[in-house]
């Protein structure tokens, strides 16, 4: 279950000063170095392993990863897979939310779970599910076959992996964060004469643009990454349906282990970049939020 | 604007928050709501803004005899105060004013230059001159409220509804806000409803009072009629404080007084068990008992601090602890201490005898 | 009152119902429930008897036995080193707090196959703890290509579920708790052990879960670092992957159908288990 357990997080608890709150200093020394140490085996090692190993042959050989049209290809089909699943994710969870947080209706706890069924199921199950829907043995396989449509170890069934991995992002983000809001400042743009669009526009938006921009960077992050689904439906055709996580195995599994950890760097540090700008949207939701 | 509900019901599942509620409303007076939490006002209010609806088929509200029950709230005519005043946090104060009026169409639409003409105007009718650009956050309590005041009557509204407007402020603001609240509307004389659990505020400032309990309107009159009239024991608590009495055995002046208003009506004098309401500034502490109503009681504790004295008293023959309230200067005179002996009259008492209700005002003799 | 929300609304008062919910149910409904159902479906296509014998094999009982074990062991550890740094994030003041807080999040956003091959080249024989490792004990620790180095990257993918959902719990934490403890005579350890730890169990075991039930679904991390041998270091997501590309559809389908039910009882209990810390929150 890839749940991040994550929610955009309002305003941390103020330093403890109290006197019966603090550890004795052995106690304090002992959890801290168990953290870092921890932290630092886990989390810091494999960070620097893949930049390691990415610069072993120099440079000019790390550079020379990136001038390879496999991997100029795998990088360009990761963007376009992310570019559609992501917009498309985004105007699910906004209305999803919209629809939960606003109305009450039979079944939607349901539906609430439902949402999260993605997070629940292994991604190899979550390609496995496309290729018995839309495989030459699948439902409509034979059908999409004889009219020459290709999903399956095609870019179609990369991008329908991709969104199926990534469906509950934004949604999960938007509906604890609108619930908390409540439909007051909505009910008063009712009485004010706005329409329904206005009241989205003018009063929800701005009240949700954090969390928004919260979900979609990790539905960002995760689109980019996936592999297991995509690996699945994919058919590893280089240069065409190979996405970057693709790529790197495919050189792993070559023993071209400097490039496969070239791409790998490049992977990495797309999602240093997403979690600096995850921090950057918690402090600023943080600010915002502190203000009221 | 006259506001006209008949007939209105509304269940959430299987709890009914008005049931058969009929009311009417005069144009250009000060309404309150008043009634505990749960009785079901603030669903009424709700329901004349078009932000609930009322059960299918089940009655109609009208704005000055034009049936809007199918209206969505933004095309009644109506403003709205909230209680927690909804005011948009990422606009600034100029521009929550300013809403209601720039959403509307193009055509409908006023020029910028008139839209700013009108928002200073409010902003000086509520007292907040200058302070347009801030945001909501930067605002004081009773400030934000003007705000949210500020910003209904924006749109013009033919009637204005508030949702326990001073609910959420502390007790001086409070005060100071229902004065200011009473003024305005002797200015703008707009039709206004508003909603409230605090009997001092609706008695204080409303024209009329509208008393609701359980889902249902139990009076309606001037506050002062309402209080020195209650329709019901609900009415007579909720109104004011009050002592809850048995009639009792012996025979007290305000059991034969409320056996006399009995009998008047139903040919019957009381039982034991009916009760009998008074309020504490119609008991009457005296040291000898004069009177043959008089009633003997102990001292359990006096209160002399505080504009108006208490006294805590025990009546002899029933046991009851009861109530007194009385000048500080009548205190003094009377000079009494705890554990002293005295008598007391009922000025004004209600008996309350198994759904009955009946009041008399005691002759003294 | 206008708390109580109307079971059945035949008007609603805001506008977009039918849009948002119709695109919601459609989208969801397109996306993840059909295809899902059409797994269910399809695995009918095998009796009662042959779904069982393929999903009771023995080399994929040993899946499940290496799948749900380490899943488990992982999880443990996630367990016990989540609340530790849960707590020093919370209630320590240390340099590089913020960033060692943002980096938790790591396994979330980092490719599981990158973090697949980091962990690999990191244990294997000749990487830079793989061969320190190797010169422990007269026989030499082995993580990558074992069943620990399975355990190593399910450990790293669930890192931050435990962290992360105990975390918002020990910020709103009343520190009046532990200054009544302290009143009372408790030390310091008594107070952590008996009054903070059991304020925390819901969202541990929440945390837990959740933590369990992505490591049993993983793929990408794994793949790389087992070795993937039969009866020993082959976790179940492999072996339908190996069924698929065998064209084996009916046996990958079987094995997910099995996969799947743990899944939805999984999620169910997770549900069961936010609804408990919810309710212990209030």
């Amino acid at each position: 279950m890839a749940a991040p357990a994550t929610r955009i997080r309002s305003v941390p608890a103020p330093t403890p000063t109290r006197p019966a709150l603090s550890d004795p200093r052995w106690l304090r020394g002992l959890l801290l170095t168990l953290t870092l140490g921890f932290i630092a085996l886990f989390l810091l090692l494999p960070l620097a392993v893949v930049f390691g190993e990415a610069f072993a042959a120099g440079v000019g050989a790390y550079f020379a990863s990136f001038a390879d049209p496999d991997a100029i290809a795998a990088i360009k089909l990761t963007f376009t897979a992310a570019a559609i699943a992501v917009p498309l994710n985004v105007v699910f969870g906004v209305a999803t939310a919209w629809a939960v947080t606003k109305f009450e209706f039979r079944g939607k706890s349901l539906l609430i779970t439902f949402i999260d069924l993605p997070f629940a199921i292994s991604p190899v199950i979550a390609g496995l599910i496309y290729v018995l829907m839309f495989g030459l043995h699948g439902w409509i396989g034979p059908w999409l076959d004889a009219h020459d449509i290709q999903i399956i170890f095609a870019v179609p069934g990369i991008v329908l992996a991709t969104i199926f991995v990534t469906v509950p992002f934004v949604a999960r983000e938007l509906i604890p964060l609108m619930q908390a809001q409540g439909t007051d400042e909505e009910l008063a743009a009712l009485t004010l004469g706005a329409s329904g669009w206005q009241i989205f526009r003018r009063v929800t938006l701005p009240n949700i643009r954090w969390g928004l921009l919260y979900g979609v960077i990790l539905c960002n992050a995760r689109a980019m990454g996936e592999f297991g689904a995509v690996s699945v439906v994919s058919g590893h055709i280089r240069g065409m349906t190979n996405t970057m996580p693709l790529h790197v195995e495919i050189l792993y599994n070559e023993y071209n282990l400097q490039a496969a950890f070239a791409v790998a760097s490049l992977l990495t540090l797309l999602a240093l970049l997403s979690l600096f700008l995850k921090s950057l949207v918690e402090w600023r939701h943080a600010r915002s939020s502190r203000a009221h | 604007m006259s506001i006209e509900v008949s007939h209105l019901r509304k269940t959430f599942g299987a709890y009914t928050a008005l049931d058969d509620v009929s009311l009417s409303v005069k144009p250009g007076q000060l309404t309150a709501l008043l009634g505990p939490s749960g009785s079901g006002k603030t669903t009424l209010l709700r329901i004349i803004a078009g932000l609930e609806f009322a059960d299918a088929g089940s009655g109609a509200v009208r704005l000055d005899g034009e049936d809007v029950s199918a209206l969505g709230p933004g095309q009644r005519g109506i403003g709205f105060v909230f209680q927690h005043y909804a005011l948009f946090r990422h606009l600034t104060v100029f521009e929550n004013i300013a809403f209601g009026l720039t959403v509307r169409r193009k055509r409908e639409r006023p020029s910028r230059a008139e839209i700013a003409e009108r928002v200073n105007r409010l902003l000086g009718l509520v007292q907040l001159d200058g302070l347009g650009q801030r945001l909501p956050t930067q605002l004081s309590g009773g400030q934000r409220q003007r705000v949210a005041l500020a910003r209904a009557l924006a749109i013009e509204p033919k009637v204005l509804l508030l949702d326990e407007p001073f609910g959420a402020l502390d007790a001086k603001v409070r005060k100071e806000l229902r004065r200011w609240l009473r003024q305005f509307h002797e200015e703008v004389n707009l039709t206004t409803l508003f909603v409230t659990h605090d009997q001092e505020e609706a008695l204080e400032i409303a024209d009329e009072v509208v008393v609701m309990n359980n889902a249902r309107i139990e009076q309606v009159g001037p506050p002062q009629a309402v209080y020195d009239h209650p329709a019901s024991p609900f009415v007579i608590e909720f109104l004011g404080n009050v002592n809850q009495l048995t009639a009792g055995t012996a025979k007290p002046s305000a059991r034969a007084a409320a056996d006399a208003a009995k009998q008047a009506v139903e040919g019957k004098v009381t039982s034991d068990g009916d009760l009998l309401y008074v309020r504490p500034h119609d008991v009457d502490i005296r040291r000898e008992p004069k009177s043959t109503h008089a009633i003997p009681v102990k001292v359990l504790h006096v209160f002399a601090a505080g504009n108006t004295g208490r006294v805590a008293l025990r009546r002899l023959d029933t046991g009851e602890a009861f109530d007194a309230e009385l000048s500080r200067v009548r205190l003094a005179e009377l000079g009494l201490h705890q554990g002293d002996s005295a008598w007391v009259v009922f000025r004004h008492v209600r008996l309350f005898p198994k759904g009955q209700f009946y009041e008399t005002d005691v002759a003294e003799d | 009152m206008s708390t109580a929300a109307p079971v059945i609304a035949t008007r609603r008062i805001i506008p977009g119902f039918g849009l948002t919910l119709g695109f919601a149910l459609a989208y969801l409904g397109l996306v993840v429930l059909l295809p899902l159902s059409a797994t269910f479906i399809r695995s009918a296509d095998l009796s009662a008897a042959e779904w069982w014998a393929a999903v009771s094999s023995p080399r994929v009982v040993a899946s499940y036995r290496l799948t749900f074990g380490v899943s488990l062991l992982a999880a443990l550890a996630n367990v016990v080193f989540g609340v530790i740094a849960a707590w020093v994030l919370v209630r320590y003041r240390f340099p590089g707090r913020r960033l060692v807080d943002a980096l938790v999040d790591l396994p979330f956003a980092l490719p599981t196959a990158v973090a697949g091959i980091a962990l690999t080249a990191l244990y294997a024989p000749n990487g830079w703890l793989g061969a320190p490792l190797a010169k422990i004990g007269p026989e030499g620790i082995k993580v990558a290509y074992t069943a620990l180095g399975v355990w190593v990257a399910l450990t790293f993918i669930g890192l931050p579920f435990v962290i992360r959902t105990v975390q918002p719990v020990l910020e709103e934490l009343e520190p009046e708790l532990e200054e009544a403890a302290a009143s009372l005579g408790a030390t310091r350890l008594q107070t952590l052990w008996r009054v903070v730890l059991p304020a925390l169990r819901p969202s541990i075991l929440t945390g837990f879960a959740l933590a369990f039930a992505r490591a049993v679904g993983e793929y990408g991390s794994v793949v790389f670092i087992a070795g993937n041998m039969p009866m020993k270091t082959e976790i179940t997501p492999l072996l339908i992957v190996t069924k698929l590309e065998q064209y084996d559809y009916a046996g990958a389908t079987a094995l997910a159908v099995a996969m799947l039910v743990v899944s939805f009882a999984l999620l169910l209990l997770i549900n069961v288990l936010q609804l408990w810390s919810r309710r212990q929150g209030q």
